[in-house]
């Protein structure tokens, strides 16, 4: 079925005076609200054994992360490996993979949208969706992370009798207003756009409580020219909000580290290398989850392989810039002439951690260039592993940039090589349990595709012939 | 200026769109004012007094990477149009083309640098000589330990290699795309997209050495991470001010491109404007406040020239060239009303100049502040240079700057026009033409 649709792409890829279609396979407008609707009302005509066993696994590990935390409250943060020097492991490496995943879903909205990208309708709502989980799951780090939960609430700056604050001058903070702000805005973002794609559900719907849900949800969306039209207007201006908070998030988390002495940590190209590197994850995880998901749902002629080669081509060039910095912080540690922070580059490469150094590279530098190459562009196998060498080569670079400046700081004495435990582990995983459950549950009950985005473009597509 | 839907697209001749003697007659006009500019700046630095040799090669390195980062940031242009598939900028990437032509020049004009470099000249490169008396005796192990790096006959090298680089990428897209005005043929239009890919790295990584090269290494010592990419954000940035200028001007009424710009490039041209003065700002805002922040001495000596000595200009670059923009040019409104992008672009262009001074003419004054401690303060010696210091610094932009800036501006008008003089400046049967007629901004 799929290669039909590849045929047509491809021809209409050489001719550079037609734009190609996007979506394939003579949709129609009620093609699409049955094709991305009957994704969830499939699951009221059939059980699905596969979703209750997909579902199953990943609520059990996500009771497991609930059970690790509540060991780790009720214990303290020395069930983790965290110990001098390297009081910063595996949570605020978790931490920083999880943000970064999240910068695909509002880069497609937002940045993708001011730039009339046609093609982001088939796979924005999915994306966004993993934004919001993948948020929640970076959320959760540092929020266990900070010893003493039952005072969490101290990272906000609330009035208080004891007039204490947190330190205003602090990245950890900006961190707190950086990733909230950030998880608020693209929740109004997916919620928004989800309101028309919400009513169609509750038009659809057949039983009492699906209609009354969805009813309630979609806010009494009727589809008038008014309702569209502020609608449109909405979104745009939430699209120019959104833009720079794709850019802020990841620089703040990169002040974390860049703001401190640390060589290896304090470098100036780390704010936007850290935004490269995160919608370079962001994209290698919607790759990752689409091309099983349009394979099992049939959706091939609206995610179709142009669509994922396009994806490929943005992991290419960020990819390709997540390369210059590594390049530049080589170049310029042995240009800096400073001894230290030639140190903490060779000790990355060579020293203890060279096996992680090299994973980090081979995953992230190497690994994406493939894409240079238009059969594996057009190879969903190819794409889908590749993909996932993003995934592990992204994690092993927080992790780089965690570890090895901290396990060997200027002090010798105070050198040590980290050692995870089985709960740095055990958390790690229960994190995707989180946001697998989280993911099945959108699978199950809100539209994967943006309906009414995609009706938009086939008009255009129509009335271009 | 507004969408003409009266004009045809079949059979559009490319001599139609050639500028001629319009533009023709400003290349003779422009290349005297040039050379009379650079002889004066010359003979003042040549045969001037104490510190004007100093002052001329920084003045002039300051325009010099002020006129090239406009030239970069049009060959990126026509770089990202390629490889995005863009349809909405067919009617202006021609401009973009034409403005590459001055890269032979350019080259050119890198000359008196290089010859500087080998001559070891360290009022401008103290680590072109690293024993000539420029390089503080602290420091001076780590210009010893660069010298595989920065060392005059590998920086000439470097520089012949990235003129090569982009004049031949630059005359390959300009004659390629001279050749489809007469044939028409796709196929180049796909050979574009499939080129200009591999193009983009090598573009970074030469741009971000020319930078490292010319300015950064104005301060052997000193060392960004960033820095490339500092140079690259407000060289675009620039490119985008005057491609809203040049726009206007072929696009209005009696214009020559008139009714193939349309309100809708405009609205484009200024939203990737804002973009760019977004996108320096936070550049430039990062490099700040990480250095700032972690205010090891190293790195915040550069910024102390850069604030301490004359206008506090790290906070006045940053109202000027980011916060004055930024609040102009937020509106659609603004964006799509061409003569108020004149005048934002026109903002701009001063401002990456500014900017480009900010970078450059510092290291003048550190140059001459060195050598007044050097001599001592008290001998005659010591004396002409703190008074060269006091008159820099006193007129930052004096006749020197004014006659750099002449100089080579008005070459580069003259490379440029001459450049427009011989060539349509419509890609007349790009295939995507109809679409860059056609599209509306939402």
């Amino acid at each position: 079925m799929s290669s039909q649709y590849d045929l047509e792409i491809q021809t209409a890829l050489e001719d550079p005076t037609s734009r190609p279609h996007l979506v394939m396979g003579g949709a129609t407008f009620a093609s699409i609200d049955d094709d991305v609707a009957g994704v969830s009302e499939g699951f009221l005509k059939k059980t699905s054994l596969a979703w209750y066993a997909m579902f199953g696994a990943s609520i059990s590990v996500l009771a497991m992360l609930g059970a690790v935390v509540v060991y780790l409250i009720s214990t303290g943060v020395g069930i983790w490996g965290n110990q001098s020097p390297v009081f910063w492991g595996w949570p605020i490496v978790n931490f920083v993979f999880w943000v970064g995943i999240a910068h695909a879903g509002t880069l497609i909205s937002a940045i993708l949208f001011l730039l009339k990208q046609d093609w982001r309708t088939s796979i924005n709502r999915f994306a966004e969706a993993m934004t919001i989980f993948a948020v929640c799951c970076a959320g959760l780090f540092p929020a266990i992370h900070v010893g003493r939960i039952w005072v969490v609430y101290w990272l906000f700056p609330i009035p208080n009798q004891m007039e204490m604050w947190p330190n205003f001058r602090s990245p950890l903070l900006w961190d707190v207003f950086a990733v909230s702000t950030y998880a608020t805005v693209s929740l109004l973002f997916w919620y928004m756009g989800l309101i028309p794609d919400l009513a169609t559900f509750r038009d659809r719907a057949t039983s009492k409580i699906r209609q009354g849900a969805y009813a309630f949800f979609s806010l009494g969306w009727t589809g008038s020219s008014r309702h569209w039209h502020r609608y449109e207007k909405a979104y745009l201006i939430l699209a120019g909000l959104a833009t720079p908070l794709v850019l802020s998030v990841h620089t703040v988390v990169s002040f974390d580290f860049a703001v401190s002495q640390l060589p290896g940590w304090h470098t100036t190209i780390f704010p936007p290398y850290f935004v490269a590197g995160a919608i370079f994850s962001g994209f290698a995880m919607v790759l990752t989850l689409m091309i099983p998901v349009r394979a099992i749902f049939g959706l091939q002629h609206i995610v179709t392989l142009r669509h994922l080669e396009v994806v490929s081509k943005v992991i290419l060039a960020t990819g390709s810039m997540v390369g210059y910095a590594y390049a530049m912080e080589f170049f310029v540690a042995w240009y800096s002439g400073n001894p230290y922070e030639q140190f903490a580059f060779t000790n990355r490469a060579f020293g203890p951690y060279a096996w992680a150094y090299w994973i980090m590279v081979s995953c992230n530098v190497i690994s994406p260039q493939l894409f240079w190459f238009k059969k594996l562009r057009q190879s969903v196998p190819a794409l889908f592993v590749i993909s996932i060498f993003v995934n592990i080569g992204m994690w092993f670079e927080r992790f780089v940039i965690t570890v090895t400046s901290l396990s060997r700081d200027f002090l010798p004495g105070s050198w040590a090589y980290f050692q995870p435990t089985p709960f740095d582990a055990l958390t790690l995983i229960g994190s995707f349990g989180l946001f697998f459950t989280l993911f099945l549950l959108f699978i199950r009950f809100l539209p994967i595709i943006a309906i009414s985005e995609i009706k938009g473009i086939l008009h255009k597509q129509e009335s271009h012939h | 200026m507004s969408h003409s839907p009266s004009i045809s697209l079949e059979g559009l001749n490319p001599e139609k769109f050639t500028l001629g003697a319009r533009a023709g007659s400003l290349v003779g006009r422009f290349l005297v004012v040039g050379i009379v500019g650079l002889a004066v700046a010359a003979a003042l630095g040549l045969t001037g007094d104490q510190g004007d040799l100093s002052r001329f090669l920084h003045a002039y390195t300051t325009v010099y990477v002020y006129f090239t980062s406009i030239a970069l940031g049009a060959l990126f242009f026509v770089l990202i149009n390629h490889v995005t598939s863009a349809g909405w900028s067919v009617t202006t990437r021609r401009i973009a083309e034409l403005v590459t032509g001055a890269f032979p020049l350019l080259a050119l004009l890198s000359l008196p640098l290089i010859i500087a470099a080998l001559m070891g000249t360290a009022e401008i490169y103290p680590w072109a000589n690293p024993d000539g008396g420029l390089v503080p005796e602290g420091v001076a192990h780590l210009v010893h330990k660069k010298a595989g790096f920065l060392n005059a006959k590998f920086f000439a090298a470097r520089m012949v290699l990235y003129f090569v680089i982009w004049i031949a990428m630059a005359a390959w897209f300009k004659s390629r795309s001279l050749a489809q005005d007469l044939s028409g043929d796709p196929a180049i239009t796909n050979l574009f997209k499939k080129r200009s890919a591999p193009m983009i790295p090598v573009f970074a990584l030469t741009l971000t050495f020319f930078a490292l090269d010319l300015l950064m290494s104005l301060d052997p010592v000193w060392y960004s991470t960033i820095f490339g990419v500092y140079y690259f954000a407000g060289g675009f940035l620039c490119f985008m001010a005057l491609l809203g200028i040049l726009a206007k001007k072929f696009g209005a009424e009696d214009g020559i491109l008139s009714g193939f710009i349309r309100d809708e490039h405009y609205h484009d041209i200024g939203k990737l404007t804002f973009a760019f003065v977004m996108f320096w700002g936070y550049i430039a805002f990062s490099q700040y406040i990480l250095i700032w922040y972690a205010n090891i001495p190293e790195e915040t000596a550069w910024y102390h020239e850069r604030e301490g000595l004359f206008w506090g200009h790290v906070g006045v670059l940053f109202l000027l060239k980011f916060l004055v923009p930024f609040v102009g040019l937020i509106s659609r409104h603004m964006k799509r009303h061409p003569q108020r992008l004149v005048i934002f672009g026109g903002w701009v262009m001063v401002m990456h100049f500014y900017d480009m001074f900010f970078l450059g003419m510092p290291s003048h004054l550190n140059t001459l502040h060195y050598l007044e401690a050097q001599a001592g303060p008290a001998t005659e010696a010591g004396k002409a240079w703190h008074h060269a210091a006091e008159s820099f610094a006193s007129m930052p932009f004096g006749i020197m700057e004014l006659a750099c800036l002449i100089g080579i501006g008005g070459l580069f008008v003259a490379a440029v026009a001459k450049s427009f003089a011989s060539h349509s400046i419509l890609a007349v049967r790009d295939p995507r033409l109809p679409e860059s007629m056609t599209f509306h901004n939402p």
